[in-house]
């Protein structure tokens, strides 16, 4: 990888950087599933790939989460309760990915499971969202279908286990701290085994898991990924595996995206954003299969296929992101604060 | 560009202090994500008339 290459593509790696920094800001995400095949694809090997991405993340994640912030959308106890046992969740997902190594077969036992997990996330993110339009009378209004939560939310806080904590930035009264400390284990723990950030896994479980309102968790989301990225960047710079002057074109176009994307989680209702973000992870699931088959097959275009489609399919979100936030400007005021 | 010309020259040494070389990456992209948001803030104020803010 040469200074001259890399200066070459430099808008190119800036509008890659945007695409990328507008669906982190709008979903919560870090975006490896996009940017890792993306430089991939424009030469970067594997390792530099990912260790350029999660220096990327770090610098993309503190410029959304501050915007977030101001926005009212961070709740850093939160955040700092789930780091708990993000890092707990993180040393046994490791733990068992070691234990498949042993005993063989372990990449695609989790690479099944990492397109398990997509589809099924994507299903259910749809089909609560045909819920939500198909049974108006069941929901009430769109604040009313964010605020109650789920059935799942509403037990877990109800359980009446020592500590009680408040989370007043997420609407939560009363909650048992081990509550957010075991949602961070689980996260951390599929994050851990699966080998990625764990943005897409934290966002809806903060919604479906935890109940808090969908702005709120794409900030809090975003409050975690700082130091998750902060972690892999230093272990991949120790390796040498950062390309420094790539990460820091990526960022001068992530920066713009993520305030970009942070702004019109302002002017588009939580239940659409949950909407678009199910079709984005169905359609990583589908490259995630091209992959596996292209793997399987020992076909190298389907791997660039799919490096290709997922690239196309944030390109194609990107767009709709910036028409929608560019039609709330033009049209009508932002809604509440909490993005109901 | 003189700025990123000088990181590649850094990014040679990498090899031969990885410790140092870590803790400057964080360094430097923290820094750049706090700089670049103060800027686009500063762009964001000129360009919005003050109390068409959208808080």
């Amino acid at each position: 990888m040469s200074f001259e290459y890399v200066m070459s593509i430099a808008w190119l790696l800036m509008l890659l950087g945007f695409i990328v920094g507008t669906l982190s800001g709008f979903f919560g995400i870090g975006g490896a599933f996009i940017m890792t095949p993306a430089l991939n694809i424009l030469g970067f090997p594997i390792a530099y790939a990912i260790g350029t991405d999660l220096a990327l993340m770090l610098g993309s994640s503190t410029v959304a989460t501050i915007r977030h912030f101001r926005f009212g959308n961070v709740d850093i106890r939160l955040g700092i309760y789930m780091l708990i046992g993000t890092a707990v969740g993180v040393w046994l997902g490791k733990y068992l990915v070691f234990f498949l190594l042993a005993i063989g077969n372990a990449e695609t036992v989790i690479r099944m499971f990492y397109i398990l997990l997509l589809f099924g996330l994507s299903a259910f993110m749809f089909h609560d969202y045909v819920t939500f339009i198909t049974r108006p009378l069941l929901h009430g209004s769109a604040a009313d279908a964010e605020t109650r939560g789920t059935r799942l939310s509403r037990r877990l806080q109800q359980l009446r286990l020592a500590p009680l904590v408040s989370l007043p930035a997420s609407g939560i009264r009363q909650i048992s701290l081990w509550v957010p400390i075991g949602l961070g284990l689980v996260t951390g723990f599929l994050a851990s085994f699966l080998g990625v950030g764990g943005g897409f896994i934290r966002m809806p479980a903060l919604i479906y898991g935890l109940g808090v309102p969908t702005s709120v968790a794409i900030g809090t989301d975003l409050f975690e990924i700082i130091f998750s990225s902060a972690i892999g960047t230093f272990l991949y710079a120790m390796e040498g595996k950062v390309y420094l002057p790539a990460a820091m074109i990526l960022l001068l176009g992530a920066a713009l995206g993520a305030q970009v994307g942070s702004y019109a989680t302002r002017y588009v209702r939580g239940m659409r954003v949950r909407l678009y973000f199910a079709l984005t992870i169905l359609f990583a699931g589908i490259s995630v299969v091209l992959k596996q088959v292209g793997d399987w097959k020992d076909l190298p275009l389907l791997s660039t296929l799919a490096g290709y489609l997922i690239v196309g399919v944030a390109a194609i979100m990107m767009l709709i992101i910036v028409m929608k936030l560019i039609a709330g400007l033009i049209t009508r005021p932002p809604h509440g604060e909490r993005g109901t | 560009m003189e700025i990123l010309a000088l990181l590649n020259t850094l990014q040679t040494l990498s090899a031969e202090h990885p410790l140092g070389f870590a803790v400057i990456v964080i360094l430097v992209m923290v820094t750049e994500g706090l700089v670049l948001v103060g800027l686009l803030g500063v762009i964001l104020k000129i360009f919005t008339k003050p109390g068409s803010r959208t808080r």
